[in-house]
């Protein structure tokens, strides 16, 4: 399948920091893909380089096969730019209409297109506003509403949730859900939840520099690992009849929370080892808060970055 | 260069600067400044602007048989008008310019654009806009003073309308290069303000610098559109010729500047 982006060497400084270091990725067609890193990782650098907004100081991207300057792509990318408002002092609809229209729409055509967007992110009683009169939350949705008019190829979305209350960011999330086998989605965020729900590939960056690219499923170990997160700290007998469980390779516990610990496994059933380690627990009436296949995206993240 | 999106964002551009304060900023002083001045050419126009006094008054800022030419041989009223459009266009092509780029580059609202449309179709269509938009307004307050001067000036009907289109032929003209040099401003600045600021003080920078490059060489030295303005006071067509090549060549090297500036920045 072609790739959607193709970043070769790309390298970006401002002044004597490097926001980009020899930065190399291939995504493909129709991926869901979360990006992570620190603050300061340059996942916004990347996302600007990738729709035009900065120049490259060194090395290629690609984006849809072209320049990301270039016309030919210019309409199938759609950005929810980090903390940006639309233009001050011009309705929501006024500037959803021009977006529209600069798409290719004409003005009946564009018309009904915002009405279909203002159904799917539900900002019917937002449009006649000022951006300036919106709350964080309410922006938030209305820039997400102008990244997905005419169904763009590749949607970039920037800290889609962040600054937003529990049902603000599940509203969004439930949009991304909804749309993400119809489009490429590149999403940054430090909601680690999110991407495992919601992406199936995971880029992780640090200092500019790719630390590691692949299948969220092959990231957290999802076949050969359990997480769990008990009510109390598990005893030295629990651990070991969990231990001389056939195919169970490595028990590991968290010095800082003894209630949390992994098992790893090397199973072609995986249900059924873990419904065994479910009966010991029960056996020794210990109580289960979480229970979750694969590994913890945040400890797997968390390692990472600290090994850079 | 897709025109049709170019002619979208400049026709946006100009319905919103109508009722926003990129576009009041410029109205207001304008509309006021207008007001006072075609209310002066109303009220004592006509005779008093063919007066021996008035005549000496215009040789002092231009050569006398300049004066006499506008004076005397084209209708005064209509005259003045474009003495004062090639004067005060500066100052309000600063005003109505400094927005042309600056402020969306700043709060980074281009982004939206910039996935939809190419950064040339940015340029062009925000200076199509902001020309459109001094253009016709001047074009109104021409219409305002040809009316005064065929109530004013003792001219044919003919004569005035004649010299009213090559008025403003002129001024459509002379405007671009000042609209285009506020392009290049605003694509190096991140705010209106620091947009027009910054366009006054190189402004006033490159008039300082041209008279002491003309002061030391002997040789006059334009580099700003408005040393040409008495190249456009129709004494012979050679030199009305040398004046609109001049303005058009300043709005060719003014707008390959901005684009340049425009195309490297950082959206």
């Amino acid at each position: 399948m072609a790739a959607i982006i193709e970043c070769r060497n790309l390298t970006r400084t401002f002044g004597s920091i490097r926001a980009l270091d020899d930065l190399n990725i291939t995504i493909p067609a129709r991926a869901s893909v979360g990006l992570v890193g620190p603050n300061g990782a340059g996942k916004t650098t990347l996302f600007a380089m990738l729709c035009g907004f900065l120049h490259p100081g060194k090395g290629s991207v690609t984006v849809l096969g072209h320049q990301p300057d270039s016309a030919r792509v210019k309409g199938r990318i759609g950005i929810l730019p980090q903390d940006i408002p639309l233009m001050r002092g011009i309705s929501v609809h006024a500037q959803l209409v021009l977006f529209a229209r600069l798409q290719g729409f004409n003005k009946v055509t564009a018309r009904q297109e915002i009405d279909r967007i203002i159904q799917l992110v539900n900002i019917g009683s937002l449009i006649k506003q000022f951006p300036e009169t919106l709350s964080h939350g309410q922006r938030k949705r209305t820039t997400l509403a102008q990244a997905l008019i005419g169904k763009p190829e590749l949607i970039l979305l920037d800290e889609p949730t962040s600054g937003l209350d529990p049902v603000a960011a599940n509203d969004i999330r439930n949009i991304i859900q909804k749309l993400r086998h119809e489009h490429s989605f590149i999403i940054s965020s430090h909601n680690l939840d999110e991407i495992k729900n919601v992406c199936d590939e995971i880029i992780i960056i640090d200092k500019g520099k790719l630390v590691r690219h692949s299948r969220i499923d092959d990231l957290i170990e999802r076949n050969n690992t359990l997480s769990i997160l008990l009510d109390q700290a598990a005893g030295g007998p629990l651990l070991q009849s969990i231990k001389i469980l056939p195919s169970v390779i490595k028990i590991v516990t968290d010095d800082t929370n003894p209630n949390r610990l992994s098992v790893i496994f090397q199973a072609d059933k995986p249900d059924q080892i873990q419904f065994k380690i479910l009966g010991l627990l029960q056996q020794a009436g210990v109580g289960i808060v979480e229970f979750n296949r694969g590994s913890a995206l945040t400890d797997r993240v968390v390692e990472l970055v600290s090994k850079q | 260069m897709n025109w049709k999106r170019i002619i979208i964002l400049a026709c946006f551009d100009l319905r919103h600067s109508l009722f926003r304060l990129k576009g009041l900023v410029f109205l207001i002083p304008f509309l006021f400044f207008w007001y006072l001045n075609l209310k002066f050419l109303y009220e004592r126009g006509g005779e008093a602007l063919v007066s021996p006094e008035s005549i000496v008054i215009l040789s002092w800022l231009y050569k006398p048989e300049i004066a006499q030419i506008l004076l005397i041989l084209y209708p005064p009223t209509l005259s003045v008008f474009l003495i004062m459009v090639l004067a005060s266009t500066p100052a309000f092509a600063m005003l109505s310019g400094n927005d042309q780029l600056a402020g969306d580059s700043g709060r980074q609202t281009f982004r939206f654009l910039l996935t939809r449309c190419t950064r040339s179709e940015i340029f062009a269509g925000r200076f199509l806009s902001h020309y459109i938009l001094i253009s016709l307004s001047t074009l109104l307050i021409a219409a305002m003073a040809t009316a005064i001067s065929l109530h004013n000036d003792q001219h044919s009907t003919t004569a005035i309308i004649n010299y009213a289109g090559h008025v403003s032929l002129l001024v459509l003209i002379y405007i671009l290069p000042f609209v285009a040099y506020m392009s290049v401003i605003s694509a190096l600045m991140s705010s209106a303000l620091s947009a027009l600021l910054m366009a006054v003080s190189v402004y006033i920078m490159l008039v300082i610098l041209g008279n002491y490059l003309e002061y030391k060489s002997g040789v006059s030295i334009e580099l700003l559109p408005g040393g040409l303005k008495e190249y456009l006071f129709d004494l012979n067509p050679h030199d009305l010729y040398i004046g609109v090549g001049g303005l058009l060549a300043f709005t060719m090297i003014y707008i390959c500047i901005g684009w340049l500036v425009f195309k490297k920045r950082n959206i």
